[in-house]
């Protein structure tokens, strides 16, 4: 066995540490739109997956999208408010009930289990959902449409 | 007595049940229940259990393909009724229709917000677009023909609706659909014992322009035309409106006694940036009264202005400004003496988790003949 501290003074191991650390590739957060695989349809405008999650209809051909809030892990719904929807979970929320409760319009469904996400998306084709990225790639029967939001470092 | 009250909500509850699920039985339904306490005290009076108020909204809306179907029930201790009952169509993919009872498409406070008060930042609503059953002055439901639809220009839409159908009936004894002690007030036809005769037809346009379709600015206009019924114990108050008035102008020969017309036209504003919130709307009413021998011609208009601001996820503090103008001696307000010409309020509302909230209330009104000052705290939530 090789004692590296033979050869390296404690300033050169905490050097060559650093030095290994900093050439690591960095993996950052990334928020995706996710559909069925089987999914074929142009990506939506930033506008267009506002409108859908705030329960407003968008077609693609002759179907409607349907959008699906992933309510699975708050860190992720948490950063689709801020950064997809721009407003605050109470208020979103109320906005949701109350286009429901004047219009009769159906209200924008919620999961909160992967399971069911899964379920639902491959049950639709036109249904979507948000999640990060490293999630979407774990299953290949989901397929991600666009990104939404990455995390700067 | 305690059992009578509770077997009257339990078939509201059991109606309300019986026709959600024999219309959507194989629909993707949307159930909204907004349970609610008021308490109210007004200054000077004794409080007693009857200040404590408890009430419930029953909502379910689905779809079975492009056909579309809406219920609301409502229930307090002295009232349950069907709020609202509409079949409706997809006409296209952004204009539906709408048969049966429904909201009056009036205004902004009015068509965003009716029972479901959680919705609602304050508990009590502004006096013009308080509720007809309970005192206001404009017809709360149509029973009718309900179209309306969005019109989208890129970022921008206009929203429009037309509603067409019976409105209500003046009930000078009260017991409109919230069940008025002594107010006088509009009732609505009621749609599961419907007697059309003692109901005219009225007509409501109404235009909204969003300059972003996805935000909650909006700017709009309406028009409202109705005739009122008044009911066969009404000519005893005509008598006394033509004694007071004999020597106004604006009389015309009355030949029907049984009808107040009523036109009503309105602008509203509703304003949002990031805490600011501003609520505005400006109504010009215009009646005809009949009395014995004369039919009464009145005018005056009303504003009010709502002023919110979201200290954080949980307070919101908010004043409201109700105002008349031009009321002196109009016989329309005169018949409806549950109309508060002016009146100055400030609340907050804490909003709990699970979509509770909790509000409290203070507000000094002016009845036209009596000033009062009222407190209200109220419990609702969204389930």
């Amino acid at each position: 066995m090789i004692n590296i501290s033979k050869y390296l003074s404690p300033t050169g191991l905490t050097t060559l540490f650093v030095s290994l650390l900093l050439s690591l590739p960095v993996f950052s957060k990334e928020l995706v739109l996710v559909s069925s695989v089987n999914a074929n349809y142009e990506p939506l405008s930033s506008f267009e997956v506002r409108k859908i999650f705030l329960g407003y209809p968008i077609k693609r051909g002759n179907a409607s999208i349907n959008a699906i809030r992933n309510k699975i892990d708050e860190d992720s719904y948490q950063i689709f408010l801020q950064k997809v929807i721009h407003l605050s979970a109470r208020n979103y929320e109320r906005r949701i009930m109350s286009k429901t409760f004047r219009t009769g319009t159906p209200a924008v469904g919620e999961i909160e289990t992967l399971s069911a996400l899964k379920d639902k998306l491959h049950r639709n084709e036109f249904n979507v959902s948000v999640m990060w990225l490293e999630d979407a790639q774990l299953d290949s029967s989901i397929k991600v449409i666009q990104r939404l939001w990455k995390e700067t470092n | 007595m305690l059992a009578a009250k509770f077997n009257q909500l339990l078939n509201v509850v059991l109606l309300f049940l019986l026709l959600v699920s024999s219309c959507l039985v194989k629909a993707e339904v949307d159930f909204l229940v907004f349970p609610e306490v008021k308490i109210q005290h007004t200054n000077g009076s004794s409080f007693t259990e009857k200040n404590i108020t408890p009430s419930v909204a029953l909502f379910a809306a689905g779809s079975f393909g492009a056909v579309n179907v809406l219920v609301e029930g409502y229930a307090a201790e002295k009232v349950q009724h069907l709020e609202r009952l509409q079949l409706g169509i997809n006409v296209t993919e952004s204009t539906r229709i709408w048969f049966g009872r429904h909201h009056n498409p009036y205004g902004y406070w009015h068509t965003q917000y009716h029972h479901g008060t959680f919705l609602q930042t304050s508990i009590s609503r502004p006096s013009i677009a308080d509720l007809g059953g309970a005192g206001g002055i404009i017809p709360s439901h149509s029973t009718g023909v309900l179209f309306e639809g969005e019109l989208e220009q890129q970022t921008s839409a206009w929203h429009y609706s037309a509603s067409i159908g019976y409105t209500s009936q003046f009930m000078p004894a009260g017991g409109g659909h919230h069940g008025g002690d002594s107010t006088a007030s509009l009732g609505d036809l009621d749609i599961l014992n419907p007697k059309i005769k003692e109901h005219k037809l009225g007509y409501t346009v109404r235009l909204t322009y969003l300059p972003d379709a996805l935000a909650e600015i909006k700017l709009g206009g309406f028009i409202n035309h109705g005739n009122i019924m008044l009911n066969t114990s009404q000519s005893e108050l005509s008598e006394s409106v033509h004694d007071e008035h004999e020597e106004e102008h604006g009389h015309e020969p009355s030949t029907k006694h049984e009808t107040i017309t009523l036109d009503v036209f309105g602008i509203f504003a509703n304003y949002q940036h990031q805490a600011l919130r501003l609520i505005s709307e400006a109504y010009y009413v215009s009646s005809k009264v009949p009395t014995e021998t004369l039919v009464k011609k009145n005018s005056f208009s009303a504003a009010y202005l709502q002023l919110e601001y979201a200290l954080d996820n949980n307070w919101t503090p908010y004043i409201r400004v109700d105002k008349s103008f031009s009321y002196r001696n109009d016989d329309y307000l005169d018949l409806l003496n549950g109309y508060p010409v002016s009146a100055n309020t400030a609340g907050i509302r804490l909003d709990l988790p699970s979509n509770n909230a909790i509000k409290l209330e203070y507000s000094k009104r002016d009845f036209n003949h009596q000033k009062t000052a009222q407190w209200l705290v109220n419990w609702s939530a969204a389930w």
